[in-house]
This record gives structure tokens, sequence and C-alpha cells, in this order.
């Protein structure tokens, strides 16, 4: 028996061996003009084509402008503007903003300024970081700051939301004026604003609650200047100071917000698109696959896809005056709104991926970061499935289609800290801006090109 | 006196099953890879044509003696192509055996390949109903395989950005083919003639495959487009077999044996998908029906003394009567054409072989151990069934030469055959290709059902 094994081993393992030795092929293009000329081995070269979309500017989504520092979502970085501007790539377009700033309690205070009696013994004043300038840089700002009259719910405020503020009697001083390109600016407050408030900014009871419970913010507006600055929400702080012991007390920023208005129409220059920050102006992107060239590419298999929206910067910076400062904004933020038919699948199933869904129908697209400021890219990540599953549906099964799977793609823009934020960060709003963004319309020329979607198909 | 007898049949049982089990193992490794064939690794360009290369392995013995053997008595061996052989049996047999073959590809322009593919042959299972008379035998092989590879690499560009393009290859290749299992009886009807029929499934799938994708980059997605069409159906093979003593010698011995194989008519669909595995989408599928040509075999040994065997066998297979009622493709969801290139490209197929085997110590069992083996050498010329350009005929050549080393059990062998060939020409932008093959085969052989006497 064990020789028989042993000789049964022995060509078993000749038999494993002689079928492993097909491993070594080397296939060449030999034989591929084998055959008729109508079945012989042909096609599968893939082909790129841009697929443009039709644009409108008809997409209005007012950007979240405010923030709370003790509720989710934590922002980093956010800010709060205030300021006009007329910016020469709007056109007549005035943006107007307007800052609310609400401040936290404390639970102490430095004993020569909790025990002061009278009011001119003390100085107070908004000291604020500024990380944003829009307009003309030179010169100097006049800004006023009013009173809140009430508690202003700013968490994740609209930019077309306003709170009421007392604005028969400034609580800054009269000749209040900023640097905009100062990093830090401060806004010197009335002796009569502190002599009103000294009982409440001496209140440290309730851990400072009481001081929140009874102090609505400020609202601070800059009406004649010709430049928006924004201050950081997280370094913002209503400093106290007593005079002779020069002990201070900073009273952090807790809650801020911006009201941006248009008082004119933006317009966009010929040849382009205008998204419009701050107001919310976007641009609508459809693609119609009943038409040219997607209805011919409903059967082609798709290797890649991706989403483009090219910026003209340079078109930006030429119409830029030398005096005029602009940031490029950072990031941008793409939202699909789903084909109203029941049978369209929902946003994680159609990418596989949680957290995309915004509302009923809308689906927000993640990014390529690193492609702002110049543009905003979806990646084949997300844009295959888009149109794979597109050309799926509407390809005729047993004499039936059903629609794509969107209907409109808007783009915003959506500045961020950083352009390397990573994609995921893309999903969420941007900070508060009003930056204007040129995007090349059809008749652009090949560099930048039109919004597009490049397609990498092949033919069957 | 019972127990004893039924430890026997346990011992010999227990060793054939081993066996059964060892080569099962073997057949599913083979498979693995292609789950559509006991094939693994790319062949011949010509594969793509017709139904795939066919494979007409009837025995190892046969297959060292230029593939024919038709007429070829023998013991140890149960050539699948004559079920009138069948009826020969002593011994309960099963025979297995896995071959591996390398390709030379060129073509007119001097461009060459080399491609390598091993498989499973065979798998037979035989054992007599009554010694020497009546036998029943079995078998699983592959009909035919498609085993094609050829690739063109081109770059193109990507993404939005004109200037960045990327490299791609396009490999086409195919894959699977019809197996047929097959089972039947050879009956002895005097000690000059034997019968024999078998009942033949031919069932399988024939995969064309074009695959573009991108060496340097996970970016973009492979895109896979099959072909496939599924056929089965069922046919039959008769035989018969004519032995004579004492011809042209004493003790000689002259055969003739002849088999024939009906048309087969197969039904199935051809089908066209995209992608692969589970995220497989079918474009379309189409129901069609063919019908293979039968097929006539035609052979003579002759057997001078007990040390030496010659053959000389033809074959012949109408393929230009295959018909099909697959309709041509129309759109670009269609299914590609079965078979490739219409019936224009299939012809008459006929193959003629010779062989010879020597087993120097002839019957002598003391004789030394290489005295023996069996030597077997042989030759065959073919004319492919496949003529792709619709004009070429095209013909196979080849060389075979085998060993058949015995071993300490009676009744089995093991045999390292190897084969060299060409086959195509360059021709009319036609391929030829130089093989080079080797197989190992098992032909293991017990006496079952046998009382033992004790003594």
């Amino acid at each position: 028996m064990f020789m028989r094994l042993s000789w049964l081993c022995a060509v078993l393992v000749g038999g494993a061996a002689l079928l492993s030795l097909s491993a070594c092929s080397d296939s060449s293009d030999v034989g591929l003009g084998v055959g008729p000329p109508s079945d012989s081995l042909q096609g599968g070269q893939p082909l790129t084509l841009d697929v443009s979309p039709s644009l409108a500017d008809t997409a209005r989504d007012v950007p979240i402008t405010g923030e709370n520092a003790r509720q989710p979502p934590n922002r980093d970085a956010w800010r709060f503007l205030a300021g006009t501007v007329n910016d020469p790539a709007s056109g007549p377009g005035v943006i107007e903003a307007e800052g609310y700033v609400d401040f936290a309690g404390r639970n102490s205070l430095p004993s020569a300024i909790a025990s002061a009696d009278d009011a001119d013994s003390l100085t107070a004043e908004l000291r604020l970081p500024t990380v944003y300038l829009h307009g003309i840089a030179d010169g100097e700002i006049s800004v006023e700051v009013y009173d809140l009259t009430e508690e202003a719910t700013m968490d994740s405020a609209r930019a077309d939301a306003s709170f009421e503020a007392d604005e028969m009697n400034p609580a800054s001083v009269s000749t209040a004026q900023i640097s905009p390109t100062d990093s830090l600016v401060t806004i010197e407050l009335r002796q009569n604003w502190i002599r009103q408030n000294l009982t409440v900014l001496q209140d440290t009871s309730d851990d400072g609650l009481s001081f929140e419970d009874n102090f609505s913010g400020f609202k601070i507006v800059a009406p004649n200047s010709e430049a928006v600055v924004g201050f950081s929400s997280s370094d913002a702080a209503l400093r106290l100071t007593h005079v002779s012991d020069t002990a201070s007390a900073d009273f952090p920023a807790l809650k801020t917000f911006t009201h941006i208005t248009e008082r004119n129409a933006a317009s966009a220059p010929t040849g382009y698109k205008l998204l419009q920050g701050g107001v919310g102006a976007g641009l609508t992107m459809e693609w119609d696959f009943d038409a040219p060239p997607l209805d011919t590419l409903r059967n082609a298999p798709l290797n890649r896809a991706e989403i483009f929206v090219p910026v003209d910067t340079s078109e930006l910076n030429r119409r830029t005056g030398p005096d005029f400062s602009r940031p490029l904004p950072s990031g941008f933020r793409v939202v699909a709104t789903r084909h109203p038919d029941p049978d369209t699948p929902s946003c994680s199933n159609i990418f596989g991926v949680l957290g995309l869904a915004t509302g009923n129908r809308a689906c927000t697209l993640p990014l390529v970061s690193s492609a702002a400021p110049a543009a905003a890219l979806v990646s084949n990540d997300i844009a295959r499935p888009i149109f794979a599953q597109s050309f799926r549906r509407v390809r005729e099964t047993n004499g039936t289609s059903d629609p794509p799977l969107f209907t409109t793609f808007r783009v915003f823009a959506a500045d961020r800290q950083s352009a390397d934020s990573g994609s995921r960060a893309t999903l969420q709003p941007g900070l508060p801006t009003t930056v204007p963004v040129l995007i090349p319309d059809q008749t652009a020329p090949e560099d930048p090109g039109p919004p597009r979607a490049t397609l990498t198909v092949t033919p069957l | 006196m019972r127990d004893g007898s039924m430890q026997v049949l346990s011992t010999q049982r227990f060793s054939l099953f081993t066996v059964l089990l060892a080569m099962t193992a073997l057949l599913a490794m083979a498979t693995v890879p292609t789950a559509q064939a006991q094939s693994n690794g790319e062949g011949t360009i010509y594969s793509r044509f017709g139904l795939g290369s066919l494979d007409g392995f009837s025995s190892s013995q046969s297959q060292a003696m230029g593939g024919g053997g038709y007429a070829l008595r023998s013991l140890n061996y149960n050539p699948n192509a004559n079920p009138a052989l069948w009826s020969d049996q002593v011994y309960t047999r099963l025979s297995g055996g896995a071959g591996f073959q390398s390709i030379s590809a060129e073509d007119g322009r001097g461009n060459s390949g080399q491609l390598t593919s091993g498989n499973v042959q065979a798998l037979q299972f035989n054992f007599p109903l009554y010694e020497r008379t009546l036998g029943v035998g079995l078998s699983f092989q592959p009909y035919s395989r498609t085993n094609y590879s050829a690739v063109r690499t081109g770059r193109a560009p990507v993404g939005p950005q004109k200037e960045t393009e990327a490299e791609y290859e396009v490999n086409f290749s195919g894959s699977g083919g019809l197996q047929r299992l097959r089972g039947g009886l050879g009956y002895r009807i005097s000690d000059a003639l034997s019968v024999g029929a078998t009942a033949d499934l031919l069932f399988g799938i024939i995969e064309s495959r074009r695959r573009t994708q991108w060496p340097d980059t996970q970016a973009l997605r492979d895109v896979i487009v099959s072909d496939g069409v599924q056929l089965s159906g069922l046919t039959s093979t008769l035989g018969a077999h004519l032995a004579l003593a004492d011809v042209l010698a004493s003790d000689d011995a002259l055969s003739v044996g002849a088999s024939v194989t009906l048309p087969a008519p197969l039904s199935g669909e051809r089908y066209r998908t995209l992608d692969e595995d589970l995220a497989r989408d079918t474009l379309s599928v189409q129901r069609g029906d063919v019908t293979l040509p039968w097929a006539g075999r035609l052979g003579v040994s002759y057997q001078p003394n007990a040390r030496w065997s010659f053959t000389l066998d033809g074959l012949f297979e109408p393929w230009s009567t295959f018909s099909t009622s697959f309709s041509s493709s129309g759109g670009q969801t269609s299914p590609a054409r079965f078979p490739v290139g219409g019936t224009r490209t299939l012809t008459d197929r006929w193959r003629l072989s010779t062989g010879a085997e020597v087993v120097p110590a002839g019957e002598d069992n003391l004789a030394g151990y290489f005295a023996q083996v069996a030597y077997r050498f042989g030759g065959y010329v073919e004319q492919m069934y496949v003529r792709p350009d619709g004009q070429t005929n095209l013909y196979e050549f080849a060389a075979t030469a085998g060993v058949s080393l015995p071993t300490s059990l009676a009744g089995t062998r093991i045999d390292l055959n190897t084969t060299v060939g060409t086959r195509g020409t360059t021709s009319n932008t036609l391929v030829r290709d130089t093989f080079v093959g080797v197989s190992l085969h098992i032909n293991f052989g017990e006496r079952w059902f046998q009382r033992r006497k004790l003594r």
C-alpha cells in the first residue's frame, strides 16, 4: 500500500506541476488580425470625451453663517464679517455684511474689576483678530457697534436672517475706526455703555450663565466702507480693563453670525457665470441623457468619470485693482438633486457612502479639495456611479427605461480654512464669504474650458 | 471465509478509491482558474474559431502513437474513440492525466508570442461486467477547448486635462469549451467481432472576453465585455472491431476498428455581458440551436508479435455541414456572431495518423524493468476544421512519443507522453504555432469483485 501511495503522490505532484507551468505565458499582439475583418479582434479602445451640461445661474442656496461654539457641529476657524464691497468681478453688485457676536460669561473676575463701583474706572473694547479682507485695502473703516435688543439664536442661522439691534444708541465710540490690514483690530466702547451694563458685566453668578442671559451681544456694521473684513470667531473677545490697576478680563466670543445682503444685483461678465459667495448665488448644471452625446453612450461601459467646474482665476485677477484685495475661495460645494421618480435610489445607495443626503432629494457630493481654487472637481469615485447608474437606468430594458439619477447639479462657492482639508470637509458648509467666482460658460476658450463631465468609455 | 474475502475486497476498493479522490482533486485544481473548463492558461489563437480546439484524446497509449489507435486492443487501456474496444476488459480501470503545452506563435510580420496552458485531459472509468466479453465505460473529458489570448496596447487621454494620458491594454481572451460525459458498453459478439455504443452528453460554455485594463493606474475601471454561448445536447457513438489472427505470420494479429459519432444537435443560448463575477450585467440573451457534424473513424492495427504494435488511422468530420440557428449579431448589445466569422470559417476536418509501440520484453514478466517499459512513437497530419479567413485551409503536423512505465501493480502503468508539432501558416495574416506538449497519465487497474479462495 505504501508503495502504491508513493507512486500516486509522485504522479499527482507531476500533474500539478504540469498545470502550474501554465503561468509562464507571455501574451502578445500576435493573432489579432486572424479572422475575417468583420469578426477580427478589434475594439476595446477607450475614448475620452467632454460632455458639457446646460448652464444656468439660477441656483440659490443661502449659506449658513451662524455658529455657536457650544453647539455641534463644531466649526473650526469660523468667522463673521462686516463691511461693504463692490467687487469689479460682480458688475454693479454691492455686497453688505453685518456681523453679530455674543460673548460667554465668566465665573470670576479680577477683584479690581469685580469691585469697581464707578464705570469710569473701567474701559471696554472689542478685540477682533482679522482673518479675511475683501475690498479696497488702504485707508481706515468706520465701524459702529450696537446692542442686540434680545437674545439671538445665531446657531446655524443662514445669511438672510437678521436680529434686531438698538441702532439709536451705539455702543461704540463715535470715532471708532479699524484698519483692515491690521491683524488685530480693537473697537472702543463708550463709557456710557459701560455704565449702563456695569452690573451685567460684573455678574459672575451661575458660572457666567447669568451674564449670558442678560447680555444679548453686538451687531457690528461698517455701512460706508469699501471692504468687508472678517474676524475670527474663536479669538474674538470683549475686554474689560481697570484703568489704574491694569487688570483685565476677556469675555470670549460664544456665538457669531453674519447677515449678508446684495444691494444691487450682481451680473457676470460676458462669457462667464457668477458664483456669488455670501448670498448663495450658484450655478445650475443639467446633463440631458436623451441628447447627444449622452444618448449614444447608454450602452458604453464607463471606465472613468469626473465632473469638472473650472474657475477662471486669471480673469478674476485681471479684474482686480492694485489696492483691491480678494481671497480666492478655497473650496466649493456641489449639491445634486435626485430625480423625483420614486424608484430613484437614495444617496447612500447610489454612492455606498452615508452622510451625503441633504434634505429630501439632495445629495452633497464630496469634492477633490486640492483642486480648489482653480476648480470644483467631483472625483471618479463619485462621478462614475452617477453616470454609470444613470446610463443603466435610461437604457431601455424590455421596452421601458427609467429617468437618470439626478436632475440638476448646483455649484456654490464654499470657502475653507485650507484647500487640502480633505474631501469629507467639502460636505460641510463653507466659511462666510463675499467673494465672487467666475465660471467660464460654453463660449469659453479651450483652457480652462466650460464646466463639463469628462467621461472615459470603452465602446461596445 | 466470507470475512476473508470481504477484507481483500475492502482493501482493493480503498486503493482505487484513494486514486479516485486524488484524481478528483487534480481535476479541481485545474478547474479553479476557469470554472468552465479543465483548462488553465493560454493557447492557440485558432481556438477562437468554431467551438475551439477539438480534443480527440482517446487513451494515453494512442496519444503517444499519433492519436489514433481505433483498432488497438490492450488490456491496460480502454480507448475512448471506439467503444467496441471496451469489450476487451479484465481490470476495473481508472485513468486520468494532465498535460502542459507551450506554444510559440508567429505571424507574417515576424512578431511572436509565447503561450502556455495546462489542462486535465480525461478522467475515465471502465470495468468488465463479463471478463473479455462485456465491458462498461464512463468518461469525462473536454470535447473542445477555447483558451486563446492576445493583447493590444495603447495610450489614451483621460480626465479633464487633455495632456493627461494613461496606458491601456486590451486583452482578448477565450475560455471554456464543451465537455463530454460519456457512458457506454462494449460487447464481444465472437472471437473476431466486437461492437460498442455510447451515449454522449455534450455541454459547456464557450466564452470570449475583451478586457480593457489600465496597468499603471487604479483610477480607471477595467471594462470586461464577454460574449458567450452555452450549449448542451446528446449524441451517440457506435463502434465495431474486427480481430483477425495469423494473417501474415503465425501468432500475429490484425485488427480493424471503426466508429461513427452521430450528428449532435445542441441547443442553448448565447449572451453578451458586462463586467464579471457577481457584478456581471447581462446585456442580451438569444436562444438557438447548432448541429455538430458526424464523425467517422477507421483504423488498422497490426501486432506481428508480442513486442511490436503498429497502427494506421484516419478520421473524417464534415464540419462544412455544421449548422446554427443563432442569427448574426445586430446592435451593440447583441452577442458576437457564433461561430466567429460564420460557418464559412469551418471546413471538413480529416486526420491521418500512424504509430508504433515496442515492449522489448514482450510477454516476459521476468525481464528487466526497462525491457518491460513500452516505448511509443507516432505522428499525424490534420486538416483543421477552422479556416479563419474563409479560404486558407490550415494543417497541423506533429510527432508524438511516449514511455509507459510499469508499476508493481499488475495492470497499472504510468505514462509520460510528448508531442511536438506545428499548425497554421504565416500567410494571409494568419499565424503559425509551434507547440511542444508533455502529459502525465496514470492508468490504474485492479481486479474487482473477485473472491480469493482461502486454502
